[in-house]
Protein backbone atom coordinates (compact mmCIF):
# COMPACT_ATOMS: atom_id res chain seq x y z
CA UNK A 1 0.00 0.00 0.00
CA UNK A 2 1.89 3.29 -1.25
CA UNK A 3 0.63 5.68 1.33
CA UNK A 4 1.51 9.62 1.12
CA UNK A 5 3.34 11.18 3.93
CA UNK A 6 1.07 13.95 4.02
CA UNK A 7 -2.14 11.77 3.34
CA UNK A 8 -0.65 10.08 6.71
CA UNK A 9 -0.25 13.11 8.54
CA UNK A 10 -3.72 14.24 7.53
CA UNK A 11 -4.76 10.77 8.70
CA UNK A 12 -2.97 10.65 11.88
CA UNK A 13 -4.22 14.42 12.79
CA UNK A 14 -7.79 13.19 12.12
CA UNK A 15 -7.55 10.11 14.49
CA UNK A 16 -6.41 12.54 17.30
CA UNK A 17 -8.86 15.41 16.69
CA UNK A 18 -11.71 12.44 16.75
CA UNK A 19 -10.24 10.97 20.22
CA UNK A 20 -10.09 14.33 21.38
CA UNK A 21 -13.74 15.37 20.21
CA UNK A 22 -14.73 11.93 21.49
CA UNK A 23 -13.59 12.25 24.41
CA UNK A 24 -14.95 15.68 25.25
CA UNK A 25 -18.37 15.29 24.53
CA UNK A 26 -18.90 12.30 26.51
CA UNK A 27 -20.49 12.57 29.79
CA UNK A 28 -20.01 15.35 31.00
CA UNK A 29 -18.52 14.67 34.78
CA UNK A 30 -17.94 11.35 35.15
CA UNK A 31 -16.33 10.01 38.67
CA UNK A 32 -12.85 11.07 38.37
CA UNK A 33 -9.77 11.34 41.01
CA UNK A 34 -9.91 13.38 43.85
CA UNK A 35 -8.35 14.48 47.18
CA UNK A 36 -11.85 13.79 49.27
CA UNK A 37 -13.52 11.10 50.99
CA UNK A 38 -16.99 11.49 51.38
CA UNK A 39 -18.99 9.17 53.68
CA UNK A 40 -22.61 8.84 55.21
CA UNK A 41 -22.75 9.62 58.85
CA UNK A 42 -25.84 9.12 59.26
CA UNK A 43 -29.63 8.63 58.20
CA UNK A 44 -32.29 10.00 60.20
CA UNK A 45 -36.05 9.40 59.61
CA UNK A 46 -38.85 10.85 62.06
CA UNK A 47 -39.70 8.90 64.76
CA UNK A 48 -41.83 6.18 64.60
CA UNK A 49 -41.49 6.38 60.69
CA UNK A 50 -39.57 3.31 58.52
CA UNK A 51 -38.08 2.70 54.79
CA UNK A 52 -39.30 0.66 52.58
CA UNK A 53 -37.76 -2.84 51.81
CA UNK A 54 -34.62 -2.20 49.68
CA UNK A 55 -33.41 1.30 50.03
CA UNK A 56 -29.90 2.36 49.34
CA UNK A 57 -28.28 5.34 49.47
CA UNK A 58 -24.60 5.88 48.98
CA UNK A 59 -21.95 8.00 47.73
CA UNK A 60 -20.69 7.35 44.68
CA UNK A 61 -16.86 8.15 43.03
CA UNK A 62 -15.34 8.95 46.63
CA UNK A 63 -17.27 11.58 46.91
CA UNK A 64 -18.73 13.24 43.87
CA UNK A 65 -22.03 11.34 43.73
CA UNK A 66 -25.11 11.07 45.79
CA UNK A 67 -27.08 7.70 44.63
CA UNK A 68 -30.04 6.43 45.98
CA UNK A 69 -31.68 3.44 44.92
CA UNK A 70 -35.39 2.01 45.55
CA UNK A 71 -37.64 -1.22 44.50
CA UNK A 72 -40.26 -0.73 42.33
CA UNK A 73 -43.19 0.74 44.19
CA UNK A 74 -41.30 2.72 46.16
CA UNK A 75 -41.43 6.60 44.90
CA UNK A 76 -38.42 9.28 45.34
CA UNK A 77 -38.34 12.81 45.50
CA UNK A 78 -35.16 14.82 45.72
CA UNK A 79 -35.50 18.89 46.04
CA UNK A 80 -32.73 21.11 44.88
CA UNK A 81 -30.78 23.77 47.01
CA UNK A 82 -33.73 26.50 46.85
CA UNK A 83 -36.49 23.65 47.77
CA UNK A 84 -37.30 23.38 43.79
CA UNK A 85 -38.73 20.03 42.31
CA UNK A 86 -35.38 18.58 41.12
CA UNK A 87 -35.06 14.81 41.12
CA UNK A 88 -37.87 11.68 41.15
CA UNK A 89 -38.52 8.06 40.73
CA UNK A 90 -42.01 7.45 40.18
CA UNK A 91 -43.55 3.99 41.29
CA UNK A 92 -42.66 2.44 37.59
CA UNK A 93 -38.69 2.97 38.57
CA UNK A 94 -39.04 5.73 35.98
CA UNK A 95 -36.83 8.79 36.84
CA UNK A 96 -36.86 12.19 35.95
CA UNK A 97 -35.20 15.52 35.89
CA UNK A 98 -36.82 19.30 36.38
CA UNK A 99 -35.47 21.18 33.74
CA UNK A 100 -36.46 24.13 35.60
CA UNK A 101 -34.68 23.43 38.50
CA UNK A 102 -31.30 25.51 39.24
CA UNK A 103 -29.81 22.17 40.86
CA UNK A 104 -30.32 20.21 37.32
CA UNK A 105 -27.76 22.87 35.49
CA UNK A 106 -25.29 23.79 38.38
CA UNK A 107 -24.86 20.04 39.56
CA UNK A 108 -23.71 18.97 36.06
CA UNK A 109 -20.48 18.51 36.67
CA UNK A 110 -18.58 18.13 39.92
CA UNK A 111 -17.41 21.53 40.87
CA UNK A 112 -20.92 23.66 39.68
CA UNK A 113 -21.53 24.07 36.26
CA UNK A 114 -21.88 27.33 34.46
CA UNK A 115 -24.12 25.85 31.84
CA UNK A 116 -27.01 28.07 30.41
CA UNK A 117 -29.97 28.37 32.69
CA UNK A 118 -32.31 30.02 30.58
CA UNK A 119 -34.78 27.45 31.47
CA UNK A 120 -34.53 27.76 34.97
CA UNK A 121 -37.37 28.86 36.52
CA UNK A 122 -39.11 28.17 40.01
CA UNK A 123 -42.36 29.53 39.54
CA UNK A 124 -43.48 28.16 36.83
CA UNK A 125 -44.95 24.06 37.66
CA UNK A 126 -41.90 21.21 37.12
CA UNK A 127 -40.53 20.45 33.51
CA UNK A 128 -40.26 16.69 34.32
CA UNK A 129 -38.04 14.63 31.60
CA UNK A 130 -37.36 11.11 31.93
CA UNK A 131 -33.56 10.59 32.67
CA UNK A 132 -33.91 6.47 33.48
CA UNK A 133 -36.21 3.55 33.95
CA UNK A 134 -33.73 1.93 36.76
CA UNK A 135 -35.30 2.85 40.02
CA UNK A 136 -31.85 4.53 40.96
CA UNK A 137 -30.45 7.92 40.54
CA UNK A 138 -27.54 9.60 40.97
CA UNK A 139 -26.48 13.05 40.97
CA UNK A 140 -23.29 15.84 42.21
CA UNK A 141 -25.01 16.74 45.38
CA UNK A 142 -22.58 19.85 46.20
CA UNK A 143 -23.18 19.57 49.76
CA UNK A 144 -20.88 16.72 49.95
CA UNK A 145 -17.93 17.74 48.60
CA UNK A 146 -15.60 20.50 48.59
CA UNK A 147 -16.05 22.56 45.60
CA UNK A 148 -12.15 23.25 44.32
CA UNK A 149 -9.75 20.68 42.96
CA UNK A 150 -7.36 22.37 45.32
CA UNK A 151 -7.14 21.96 48.87
CA UNK A 152 -8.41 24.74 51.10
CA UNK A 153 -5.59 26.97 52.29
CA UNK A 154 -4.44 25.85 55.99
CA UNK A 155 -6.47 22.09 55.58
CA UNK A 156 -4.00 19.25 56.68
CA UNK A 157 -4.95 15.49 55.35
CA UNK A 158 -7.87 14.26 57.70
CA UNK A 159 -9.48 17.73 58.48
CA UNK A 160 -13.11 17.14 57.94
CA UNK A 161 -13.90 19.80 55.19
CA UNK A 162 -17.59 19.32 54.97
CA UNK A 163 -20.51 18.80 57.67
CA UNK A 164 -23.82 18.71 56.22
CA UNK A 165 -27.30 16.60 55.23
CA UNK A 166 -29.12 16.45 51.92
CA UNK A 167 -32.87 16.12 52.23
CA UNK A 168 -34.57 13.30 50.25
CA UNK A 169 -38.46 12.05 50.49
CA UNK A 170 -38.57 8.58 50.59
CA UNK A 171 -41.59 6.88 49.88
CA UNK A 172 -43.48 9.85 51.43
CA UNK A 173 -41.28 9.97 54.17
CA UNK A 174 -38.87 12.90 54.73
CA UNK A 175 -34.88 11.27 54.97
CA UNK A 176 -32.19 13.44 56.63
CA UNK A 177 -28.87 12.15 55.23
CA UNK A 178 -26.10 13.46 57.20
CA UNK A 179 -22.71 13.75 55.44
CA UNK A 180 -18.96 14.65 55.87
CA UNK A 181 -16.31 14.76 53.75
CA UNK A 182 -12.16 14.47 54.61
CA UNK A 183 -8.94 15.36 52.80
CA UNK A 184 -7.43 12.40 52.27
CA UNK A 185 -3.09 12.44 52.08
CA UNK A 186 -1.83 12.84 48.70
CA UNK A 187 -0.08 9.71 47.69
CA UNK A 188 4.01 8.82 47.34
CA UNK A 189 5.44 9.88 43.66
CA UNK A 190 7.66 6.79 44.53
CA UNK A 191 5.63 4.52 42.64
CA UNK A 192 5.19 6.48 39.74
CA UNK A 193 8.50 7.64 39.33
CA UNK A 194 9.58 3.97 39.47
CA UNK A 195 7.23 3.13 36.91
CA UNK A 196 8.33 5.81 34.62
CA UNK A 197 12.05 4.69 34.32
CA UNK A 198 11.77 0.75 34.06
CA UNK A 199 8.83 2.17 31.22
CA UNK A 200 11.45 4.19 29.58
CA UNK A 201 14.24 1.13 30.03
CA UNK A 202 12.16 -1.28 28.55
CA UNK A 203 11.03 1.08 25.98
CA UNK A 204 14.64 1.75 24.96
CA UNK A 205 15.29 -2.17 25.17
CA UNK A 206 12.78 -2.55 22.34
CA UNK A 207 13.99 0.45 20.67
CA UNK A 208 17.17 -0.75 20.17
CA UNK A 209 15.73 -4.51 18.91
CA UNK A 210 13.61 -1.87 16.10
CA UNK A 211 10.27 -3.42 18.44
CA UNK A 212 8.43 -0.11 18.64
CA UNK A 213 5.38 -1.06 18.00
CA UNK A 214 5.37 -3.71 20.29
CA UNK A 215 5.61 -1.56 23.17
CA UNK A 216 2.77 0.87 21.44
CA UNK A 217 0.68 -2.12 21.79
CA UNK A 218 1.81 -4.05 24.81
CA UNK A 219 1.31 -0.08 26.46
CA UNK A 220 -2.26 -0.11 24.75
CA UNK A 221 -3.40 -3.09 26.51
CA UNK A 222 -2.67 -2.14 30.07
CA UNK A 223 -4.27 0.95 28.99
CA UNK A 224 -7.31 -0.95 28.52
CA UNK A 225 -6.75 -2.83 31.96
CA UNK A 226 -7.24 0.35 33.35
CA UNK A 227 -9.75 1.97 31.54
CA UNK A 228 -11.73 -1.41 32.19
CA UNK A 229 -11.29 -1.53 35.84
CA UNK A 230 -12.40 2.18 36.02
CA UNK A 231 -14.88 2.07 33.28
CA UNK A 232 -16.88 -0.72 35.58
CA UNK A 233 -16.20 0.22 38.85
CA UNK A 234 -18.21 3.86 38.67
CA UNK A 235 -22.25 3.07 39.45
CA UNK A 236 -23.88 3.46 35.90
CA UNK A 237 -26.44 6.01 36.85
CA UNK A 238 -23.12 8.16 37.48
CA UNK A 239 -22.51 8.19 33.81
CA UNK A 240 -18.72 6.56 33.81
CA UNK A 241 -16.56 7.35 30.11
CA UNK A 242 -16.48 4.64 27.81
CA UNK A 243 -13.69 6.62 25.92
CA UNK A 244 -11.67 5.41 28.32
CA UNK A 245 -12.00 1.99 26.81
CA UNK A 246 -12.38 2.68 23.42
CA UNK A 247 -9.50 4.74 23.21
CA UNK A 248 -7.05 2.25 24.20
CA UNK A 249 -8.75 -0.32 22.21
CA UNK A 250 -8.34 1.71 19.05
CA UNK A 251 -4.06 2.50 20.01
CA UNK A 252 -4.10 -1.53 20.57
CA UNK A 253 -5.30 -2.31 16.76
CA UNK A 254 -3.18 0.66 15.93
CA UNK A 255 -0.21 -1.21 17.33
CA UNK A 256 -1.10 -4.53 16.16
CA UNK A 257 -1.63 -3.32 12.73
CA UNK A 258 2.04 -1.65 12.67
CA UNK A 259 3.33 -5.02 14.19
CA UNK A 260 1.47 -6.76 11.16
CA UNK A 261 2.96 -4.56 9.00
CA UNK A 262 6.53 -3.65 10.36
CA UNK A 263 8.12 -6.14 6.91
CA UNK A 264 6.36 -5.04 4.80
CA UNK A 265 9.23 -3.53 2.06
CA UNK A 266 8.56 0.03 1.11
CA UNK A 267 5.85 0.37 3.48
CA UNK A 268 5.15 3.29 5.39
CA UNK A 269 2.03 2.09 7.29
CA UNK A 270 4.15 0.55 10.37
CA UNK A 271 5.05 4.65 10.76
CA UNK A 272 1.35 6.02 10.44
CA UNK A 273 -0.11 3.16 12.60
CA UNK A 274 2.48 3.17 15.20
CA UNK A 275 2.40 7.32 15.00
CA UNK A 276 -1.64 6.68 15.63
CA UNK A 277 -1.02 4.52 18.76
CA UNK A 278 1.02 6.82 20.55
CA UNK A 279 -0.91 9.39 19.59
CA UNK A 280 -3.93 7.91 20.60
CA UNK A 281 -2.32 7.10 24.35
CA UNK A 282 -1.01 10.37 24.84
CA UNK A 283 -5.36 11.43 24.57
CA UNK A 284 -5.45 8.46 26.80
CA UNK A 285 -2.91 9.86 29.11
CA UNK A 286 -4.26 13.51 28.93
CA UNK A 287 -7.57 12.31 29.63
CA UNK A 288 -6.96 10.28 33.58
CA UNK A 289 -3.68 12.87 34.07
CA UNK A 290 -5.10 13.32 37.55
CA UNK A 291 -4.52 9.71 38.56
CA UNK A 292 -1.09 10.47 39.22
CA UNK A 293 -1.42 13.07 42.31
CA UNK A 294 -4.62 12.51 43.10
CA UNK A 295 -5.14 10.52 46.62
CA UNK A 296 -8.60 8.40 45.82
CA UNK A 297 -8.77 7.28 41.78
CA UNK A 298 -12.07 5.72 40.44
CA UNK A 299 -10.14 2.20 39.97
CA UNK A 300 -11.22 -1.11 41.34
CA UNK A 301 -7.81 -2.04 40.85
CA UNK A 302 -5.02 -0.95 43.12
CA UNK A 303 -3.99 2.79 43.33
CA UNK A 304 -0.13 2.19 42.99
CA UNK A 305 -0.79 -0.34 39.89
CA UNK A 306 -3.30 2.55 38.48
CA UNK A 307 -0.69 5.34 39.03
CA UNK A 308 2.67 3.01 37.76
CA UNK A 309 0.38 1.73 34.71
CA UNK A 310 -0.75 5.24 33.80
CA UNK A 311 2.71 6.69 33.76
CA UNK A 312 3.81 3.70 32.02
CA UNK A 313 1.27 4.57 28.79
CA UNK A 314 2.66 7.96 28.87
CA UNK A 315 6.75 7.21 28.48
CA UNK A 316 5.38 4.36 26.03
CA UNK A 317 3.47 7.52 24.22
CA UNK A 318 6.00 10.32 24.16
CA UNK A 319 8.00 7.88 22.82
CA UNK A 320 6.11 5.58 20.17
CA UNK A 321 4.91 9.37 18.81
CA UNK A 322 8.95 10.63 18.73
CA UNK A 323 9.89 7.37 17.31
CA UNK A 324 7.82 7.27 14.70
CA UNK A 325 8.26 11.25 13.71
CA UNK A 326 11.87 10.72 13.36
CA UNK A 327 11.20 7.31 11.50
CA UNK A 328 9.07 9.84 8.85
CA UNK A 329 11.62 12.71 9.02
CA UNK A 330 14.38 9.97 7.94
CA UNK A 331 11.40 8.65 5.23
CA UNK A 332 11.32 12.13 3.81
CA UNK A 333 15.23 12.98 3.52
CA UNK A 334 15.81 9.61 1.86
CA UNK A 335 12.67 8.35 -0.07
CA UNK A 336 12.32 6.62 -2.05
CA UNK A 337 14.58 4.26 0.21
CA UNK A 338 12.38 4.21 2.89
CA UNK A 339 12.98 2.89 6.11
CA UNK A 340 11.36 0.28 7.83
CA UNK A 341 9.99 0.99 11.53
CA UNK A 342 10.29 -1.66 14.48
CA UNK B 1 6.97 16.10 1.06
CA UNK B 2 8.88 17.46 2.87
CA UNK B 3 10.86 18.09 6.28
CA UNK B 4 8.29 21.14 6.78
CA UNK B 5 5.47 17.54 7.94
CA UNK B 6 8.06 16.82 10.75
CA UNK B 7 8.30 20.05 11.75
CA UNK B 8 4.74 20.37 11.78
CA UNK B 9 4.34 17.65 13.99
CA UNK B 10 7.10 18.91 16.41
CA UNK B 11 5.50 21.88 16.48
CA UNK B 12 2.13 20.33 17.35
CA UNK B 13 3.71 18.36 20.18
CA UNK B 14 5.48 21.44 21.57
CA UNK B 15 1.96 23.43 21.35
CA UNK B 16 0.18 20.31 22.71
CA UNK B 17 2.47 20.77 25.49
CA UNK B 18 2.36 24.58 25.90
CA UNK B 19 -1.40 24.70 25.97
CA UNK B 20 -1.15 21.96 28.83
CA UNK B 21 1.38 23.84 31.10
CA UNK B 22 -0.47 27.05 30.65
CA UNK B 23 -3.63 25.89 31.87
CA UNK B 24 -2.08 23.77 34.84
CA UNK B 25 0.41 26.64 35.63
CA UNK B 26 -1.25 30.10 34.74
CA UNK B 27 -4.18 30.33 37.27
CA UNK B 28 -4.69 34.24 37.76
CA UNK B 29 -4.66 33.39 41.83
CA UNK B 30 -3.84 34.88 44.65
CA UNK B 31 -0.79 33.71 46.84
CA UNK B 32 -0.62 33.61 50.94
CA UNK B 33 1.90 33.52 53.01
CA UNK B 34 1.11 32.08 56.49
CA UNK B 35 2.07 34.87 59.40
CA UNK B 36 1.91 34.36 63.28
CA UNK B 37 -1.16 34.22 65.03
CA UNK B 38 0.47 36.81 67.51
CA UNK B 39 1.16 39.40 64.72
CA UNK B 40 -1.61 41.95 64.29
CA UNK B 41 -4.22 41.29 61.37
CA UNK B 42 -5.87 44.22 58.46
CA UNK B 43 -8.90 41.81 59.51
CA UNK B 44 -9.88 39.55 61.63
CA UNK B 45 -12.76 37.22 62.47
CA UNK B 46 -14.28 35.18 64.88
CA UNK B 47 -16.22 32.41 64.71
CA UNK B 48 -18.28 31.58 68.17
CA UNK B 49 -18.59 28.17 69.85
CA UNK B 50 -21.43 26.51 68.69
CA UNK B 51 -21.73 27.69 65.13
CA UNK B 52 -21.95 24.34 63.32
CA UNK B 53 -24.86 23.98 65.70
CA UNK B 54 -26.78 26.86 64.82
CA UNK B 55 -26.04 25.94 60.92
CA UNK B 56 -27.60 22.47 61.83
CA UNK B 57 -30.52 23.75 63.29
CA UNK B 58 -31.23 25.98 60.45
CA UNK B 59 -29.85 29.52 61.31
CA UNK B 60 -28.44 31.84 58.82
CA UNK B 61 -24.81 32.56 60.00
CA UNK B 62 -23.40 35.65 59.18
CA UNK B 63 -20.22 36.23 60.25
CA UNK B 64 -17.58 37.08 57.56
CA UNK B 65 -19.02 39.10 54.11
CA UNK B 66 -19.92 37.62 51.19
CA UNK B 67 -17.48 39.67 49.52
CA UNK B 68 -13.81 40.90 50.71
CA UNK B 69 -11.74 43.16 49.32
CA UNK B 70 -7.71 43.61 50.41
CA UNK B 71 -4.53 44.64 49.05
CA UNK B 72 -1.60 43.05 48.73
CA UNK B 73 0.12 43.33 51.78
CA UNK B 74 -2.40 43.15 54.27
CA UNK B 75 -3.19 40.41 55.96
CA UNK B 76 -6.39 38.28 57.12
CA UNK B 77 -6.92 36.17 60.43
CA UNK B 78 -9.95 34.03 61.65
CA UNK B 79 -10.04 32.48 64.76
CA UNK B 80 -12.21 29.32 65.08
CA UNK B 81 -13.37 28.71 68.21
CA UNK B 82 -16.49 26.75 67.21
CA UNK B 83 -16.22 22.73 68.05
CA UNK B 84 -15.78 22.18 64.17
CA UNK B 85 -13.27 22.95 61.05
CA UNK B 86 -14.98 25.89 59.05
CA UNK B 87 -14.53 26.35 55.55
CA UNK B 88 -14.21 30.38 54.70
CA UNK B 89 -13.78 30.66 50.73
CA UNK B 90 -10.17 29.08 49.92
CA UNK B 91 -9.55 28.65 53.75
CA UNK B 92 -9.74 26.42 55.97
CA UNK B 93 -10.08 26.79 60.30
CA UNK B 94 -10.17 23.26 62.09
CA UNK B 95 -11.72 23.58 65.57
CA UNK B 96 -10.03 25.54 67.84
CA UNK B 97 -7.89 26.72 65.70
CA UNK B 98 -6.64 30.56 64.11
CA UNK B 99 -5.36 30.86 60.70
CA UNK B 100 -3.40 34.09 59.75
CA UNK B 101 -2.38 34.61 56.14
CA UNK B 102 -1.17 37.94 54.57
CA UNK B 103 -1.53 38.37 50.84
CA UNK B 104 1.62 38.26 48.92
CA UNK B 105 0.00 38.64 45.29
CA UNK B 106 -3.31 40.25 43.40
CA UNK B 107 -6.20 37.60 41.91
CA UNK B 108 -9.68 37.16 43.08
CA UNK B 109 -10.97 33.64 44.46
CA UNK B 110 -14.26 32.03 45.46
CA UNK B 111 -15.45 29.60 47.28
CA UNK B 112 -18.14 28.01 49.96
CA UNK B 113 -18.47 28.99 52.81
CA UNK B 114 -20.25 27.92 55.99
CA UNK B 115 -20.33 31.35 57.99
CA UNK B 116 -22.22 33.43 55.33
CA UNK B 117 -26.03 33.04 54.87
CA UNK B 118 -25.02 32.70 50.87
CA UNK B 119 -22.61 30.15 51.01
CA UNK B 120 -20.31 31.22 49.38
CA UNK B 121 -17.06 33.50 49.65
CA UNK B 122 -15.14 35.59 47.01
CA UNK B 123 -11.76 36.97 47.98
CA UNK B 124 -10.22 39.93 45.93
CA UNK B 125 -6.69 40.62 46.35
CA UNK B 126 -5.91 44.26 44.71
CA UNK B 127 -1.99 45.25 44.23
Amino acid sequence: MRLRPSRLLNSVLCGALLSFTIAGVSHADAPGPTDYRSTITSVEIPEGSSLPEGVGISVEGHDAFMRVQVREGTTVDISGYEGEPYLRINAECAVFENQRAMSTWYNQERFGSDSDRSLVNHELPADWIQIGSSCAVAWHDHRLHYMSPSAPINAQPGDVLIIDSIPITIAGTLVTVHVESVLVEPPSLAVPIIAAVFALVISGLLLRARLASIATTVAAVLALVLGGAQYFWSAPETGPQLTVIVIPLLAAAAGGWAIWSRHTPGSITPIGTQLLGGVLLAVWVWQRAGVVSAALLPTSLPYSFDRAGTVAVAVVAVISVGHAAVALGRLMSTDPARPTLG
Amino acid sequence: MKRSVVATLLVAVVALGTVAGVSLFSREEPQFQAISDSAPADHEYVIPQGTGERIDAGEAISIIPAELEVHVGESIRIVNNDDRGHIVGVFFVGAGETMSQSFTSAGTLSGGCTIHPSGEFTLQVLN
